[in-house]
């Protein structure tokens, strides 16, 4: 349940009262170490990420530690390869299916260095996702804020629980490059509803590579998360958001899907899921924004 | 159990029934002689038995005597003593008017009566403000602001920088009772609490139990903040206005036709948004926001033994911009009748209206537009009896019931082809019951007092009620009609209080008090929002239940000038409500999924010093508080901080008259940070550094404290003008301190690698300039 103008609202009444900050020094106590799990699997035909790390210090200020020589494998019969330090990858040509379950399984690795190897294991299953009919864009100015483009959606939701993240691409370059500027979204509101032009995400005119021209290509990109990913994934901008006393819970560590036998607890998580893509070629955005002034 | 509770009262009862021979009743008003106010808690104090009482909320008194000559005298803080000497050989009505001590020409020592309230009152872990004095403390940005003050007393703690949220002794915010003319108010603050609702021109009286609780109140675990709307002046017409940085007030009141019947109207607006431009931030240009607040008041004397009163409150916050528009308020409106069975048995009826709304939308076009609102309301019915049994017993009892009705939210799409589906939240009513008995007893040094208060909360359809298994996860669901009755709590909540003097100038207290909450505020931010939603005990929820010791030294010095006391409380806990983590309160139909309950404890000392020179007033306050929770699944199940445990808090409050004219304020306060939870860890996902927590609230905030001054000037007093006028200059934050609001953990974006803490203050050094006027 995300409401964007709430987001804007919210920021824009604490923005009143909190212009001034500052570094200061923090000495928290040292953590113990813990594996990280970032690896996702989707319906795409290609080589399937996992990245392995440790946790550090909150501190320390260095990259983040590989796990190596870790054996990984989905579903016991897709293998990953370490093919640099901590990234272990299928295949070429391995797509996952809608409705199968996908058991990622890690082993030999000692993350607590009590000699002895530990396993960790994480399920998920790939929700299916339905195409979407058209995209458009539309030029869209809030005075004090900014310049946008708004992504609009044209697809029918279907009826049912479902929970998705949008990203764009212009010209086949992922412009939503970091996990902030996805949009993720139940359908708690919209479900069984036709989405006749909702905007799904926006593009600002503000940074140069995301200004749109005269024949480029956007791609909308639909992914079919489970719910527990879209939860993963609110108490990860939770926690990474500018946090104040008005507006945020008391911090806390994210779920994970990523359970161990033998070993500390994990952290991080194993997404599945399927992805629609749909295109469009921009006409005319000059007339579009000389329409909005 | 309740049965031998029963039975214990009933003995107390007929110890204090004792028999008198033939006597008569002195009774009347005490009010002020300026304006015609009435006084709340005035000194009543009969020389020939050594025993006294004081005035109830109405200003009213009642003492039955045998016959005979007494000497009878009346005080009340701030004004000048009266005497009358009575030959009491019948019922007798004596209305008294006393003068306030600042129009007393001559220099009269106020303070000196031989016994002083802070030693002699059976009642403690109380504080009662006036109004008249908090007006020459230092202002943030120039409003004074009762709640402010409030949280300068000894066991009472502000929740963050700016906040009107407070936290009596390890209490929560929603624990406290906040009362307006017995209306409760079920948000305090304006403007995201940086302002409280409480306009003080239109306040006549403010009383704060911290323990101790009387009787007659219920419904929250932590604390009463009783605040009495004054009635109008039936004297003469009078005005009373200010202009201040960021609000203008005006307040008119006089009698309409002849002294019986008289009138208040007040009202506040700030121009905050007139300064927006000014402010060099882009993300807020164009923005509106500003609050304003209505408080109204109309009293009727139809005879000697009936009173009418008609009072309401309405106040409103907006924010609107290009694209939202948000508004949320208070409004409480209270009817009460006054009225005399007989010369000893007072009763009040009350009848009010409660509500608190808010609404969030889109503005403009927008496919995906969309309106949000929610609101409570109370009906109240209340029936109020003091019996003034003699000199030694004054018998209070009464009892109400309120009808709640909570929509905690709804949202749906604006305009045609909006793909938003309306999205409710099941909204459900309660019945609230209350009945109470109390009475006080002197005998020698120890004085008794002793109350049972009896509260049950019923849930009424029409409701949707969800049933959760043992994940809190729903299970099942159960649809009941409206006006079905599908839940019941009760349960006795025993009041007792016995103060002993040590000498004229010293005693002892100690107190029990059991309190019950049936409603809870979905919060877990620590100062909250406007949008957080108040839900009922339900038959997921047990209602929270606190027992409360406290034991109090009380010792007054230099003739009273100087008041000392030291008090010490533990304070168990019980179904305690926190949330889970990353807890999803608003919009919420499984919002009872999103609770977890336990226990938790507080206990801790205040101490308090209270300085009462001609010139110099002022108090210092210190208070230690420990307090924990321990909250199922929680911090993995172990104890943990609760959120507002400050364990050192120091105020010290000063006020020196200068001149007569001239008046120089300063407040300084020192707390310990509240606890927070820091990351230990970090690690990098998707190219994001997130956080690893270990424990819950394990550290602590930077300790806060700061400086305001004030200076005060008032204009000549001639006795040929009405017309009066001050000037008040403030500075909050005199030495520039960097208070931390927040401390955010963030990722260098120069540098991904590198994690940085950094802190949000809200205020540097803060000027304030108000012109106040009466005519």
């Amino acid at each position: 349940m995300k409401l964007k103008y709430i987001i804007i609202l919210l920021v824009s009444i604490s923005a009143i009262f909190s212009n001034c900050t500052e570094r200061i020094d923090i000495n928290p106590d040292d953590s113990y170490t813990r594996l990280v799990v970032d690896g996702k699997f989707t319906t795409d035909t290609t080589r399937h990420t996992i990245k392995l790390s440790k946790t550090a210090d909150y501190f320390s200020n260095k990259p983040a530690p590989p796990v190596k020589n870790a054996q990984v494998t989905i579903n016991d019969s897709i293998e990953l390869h370490e093919d640099s330090a901590g990234y272990y990858r299928t295949g070429p040509n391995v797509f996952g299916i809608p409705g199968q379950t996908y058991t990622l399984k890690i082993q030999n690795v000692d993350i607590n260095n009590d000699g002895n190897s530990e396993t960790y294991t994480a399920r998920s299953t790939m929700q299916s996702i339905s195409k979407a009919d058209s995209i458009d864009i539309a030029y869209q100015k809030f005075p004090g804020i900014g310049q946008f483009w708004e992504i609009l959606l044209y697809a029918k939701e279907p009826k049912g629980e479902d929970f998705y993240i949008f990203k764009t691409y212009k010209n086949d370059t992922l412009l939503t490059d970091s996990l902030g500027e996805w949009q993720v979204q139940d359908d708690e509101f919209f479900d069984g509803s036709y989405m006749d032009g909702i905007p799904v995400q926006t593009l600002q005119e503000d940074k140069t590579d995301e200004i749109v021209r005269e024949k480029d290509t956007i791609t909308l990109e639909i992914n079919g998360i489970t719910e527990k990913y879209h939860h993963f994934f609110h108490e990860m901008m939770a926690e990474i958001r500018q946090s104040n006393p008005l507006f945020s819970g008391s911090p806390a560590n994210m779920t994970t899907n990523i359970k161990t036998t033998g070993g500390t607890n994990a952290v991080g998580f194993f997404a599945v899921y399927s992805v629609s893509r749909i295109s469009m070629v921009a006409k005319n955005p000059q007339e579009k924004r000389e329409a909005a002034d | 159990m309740y049965f031998k509770l029963y039975f214990v009262a009933l003995v107390f009862s007929l110890i204090a029934f004792g028999v008198y021979g033939q006597e008569h009743t002195v009774k009347g008003n005490i009010t002020d002689k300026t304006n015609g106010e009435k006084l709340i808690g005035a000194h009543i104090f009969i020389e020939e038995i050594d025993k006294g009482n004081v005035s109830n909320s109405y200003g009213f008194y009642s003492i039955s005597l045998p016959e005979g000559k007494y000497h009878i005298k009346y005080s009340f803080v701030g004004y000048k003593p009266k005497q009358k000497v009575l030959s009491l050989t019948s019922d007798t009505t004596l209305n008294i008017e006393l003068i306030p001590a600042d129009q007393v020409l001559e220099e009269v020592d106020v303070t000196a009566e031989k016994k002083d309230a802070n030693v002699t009152a059976n009642q403690m872990s109380s504080e009662k403000l006036e109004v008249k004095k908090i007006r020459k403390l230092p202002t943030f940005m120039g409003e004074v602001d009762i709640i402010k003050s409030i949280q300068l007393l000894p066991g009472v703690h502000s929740t963050s920088e700016g906040s009107s949220g407070y936290s009596v002794r390890g209490g929560s915010i929603d624990q406290n009772l906040i009362l307006l003319d017995e209306a409760t108010v079920y948000n305090a603050s304006h403007l995201l609490g940086f302002f409280s609702v409480f306009n003080n021109d239109a306040i006549r009286n403010v009383e704060l139990y911290k323990g101790d609780i009387p009787a007659k109140y219920g419904g929250r675990l932590s604390s009463v903040l009783d605040v009495r709307m004054k009635e109008g002046n039936n004297k003469d017409f009078t005005a009373k206005g200010g202009i201040g940085n960021i609000s203008s007030r005006l307040t008119l009141e006089g009698p309409i036709g002849d002294t019986e019947t008289s009138y208040i109207l007040s009202g506040r607006r700030t121009y905050f948004d007139l300064f927006i431009p000014l402010i060099p931030n882009d993300e807020i240009q164009g923005n509106k926001l500003y609050f304003y607040d209505f408080n109204a008041k109309i009293n009727h004397r139809l005879n000697e033994n009936n009173r009418f009163f008609l009072s309401g409150y309405f106040g409103r916050d907006l924010f609107k911009n290009d694209f939202a528009d948000f508004g949320f308020g208070n409004n409480t409106a209270t009817f009460r009748w006054n009225h005399l069975f007989s010369d000893k048995l007072f009763s009040n009826l009350t009848v009010l209206y409660s509500r608190y709304d808010y609404h969030l939308g889109t503005e403009g076009d927008s496919p995906i537009g969309y309106l949000w609102k929610s609101d409570l309301k109370d009906y109240k019915v209340k029936m109020d009896f003091n019996y003034y049994l003699n000199p030694s017993n004054t018998i209070k009892f009464g009892l109400s019931s309120t009808l709640h009705q909570f929509n905690p939210g709804t949202i749906e799409g604006k305009g045609a082809g909006n793909p938003i589906n309306t999205y409710k939240v099941p909204g459900s009513q309660a019945l609230e019951h209350q009945a109470y008995i109390s009475n006080q007893t002197e005998t020698g040094r120890f004085t008794f007092k002793y109350g049972l208060h009896f509260s049950a909360f019923q849930n009424m359809g029409e409701s949707l009620v969800f049933d959760y298994d043992e994940n809190y996860d729903v299970s099942d669901s159960t649809q009941y009609e409206a006006g079905e009755i599908y839940n019941t709590y009760f349960g006795l909540s025993p009041r007792l209080g016995i103060k002993f003097m040590l000498t004229d100038a010293s005693s002892l207290k100690w107190s029990y008090s059991r309190t019950r909450q049936y409603m809870q505020l979905a919060r877990n931010s620590s100062a909250g929002t406007p949008l957080d939603i108040w839900f009922p005990s339900s038959p997921n929820v047990k209602p929270q239940i606190a027992d409360q010791i406290a034991l109090g030294y009380f010792r007054n010095f230099a003739d009273n000038k100087i008041e000392t006391s030291i008090e010490a409380y533990y304070k168990k806990m019980y179904n305690t409500i926190d949330f889970k983590d990353h807890a999803n309160l608003l919009l919420n139909k499984y919002l009872e999924g999103e609770l977890r309950f336990g226990n938790s404890f507080s206990y801790g000392a205040e101490f308090m010093l209270k300085f009462k020179y001609p010139k110099l007033n002022g108090w210092l306050s210190y208070t230690y508080t420990h307090t924990m929770r321990e909250i199922n699944t929680i911090n993995d199940g172990e104890p943990y901080p609760a959120p507002y445990n400050k364990p050192h808090d120091l105020s010290i409050v000063l006020s020196y008259d200068i001149t007569k004219r001239l008046t120089a304020s300063s407040t300084w306060v020192y707390a310990t940070g509240t606890p927070v939870t820091f990351p230990t860890g970090r690690y990098e996902y998707n190219g994001v550094i997130a956080p690893v927590y270990s424990e819950k609230n394990g550290y602590r905030m930077p300790d806060y404290h700061r400086l305001d001054l004030s200076v005060t000037l008032q204009g000549k007093k001639r006795p040929d003008k009405k017309w009066h006028s001050e000037w008040n200059f403030s500075v909050y934050n005199a030495y520039n301190r960097k208070n931390a609001w927040a401390i955010n953990f963030k990722q260098d974006e120069e540098n991904p690698k590198e994690t940085y803490a950094e802190k949000t203050y809200l205020f540097s050094i803060i000027p304030a300039i108000t012109y106040n006027f009466t005519f």
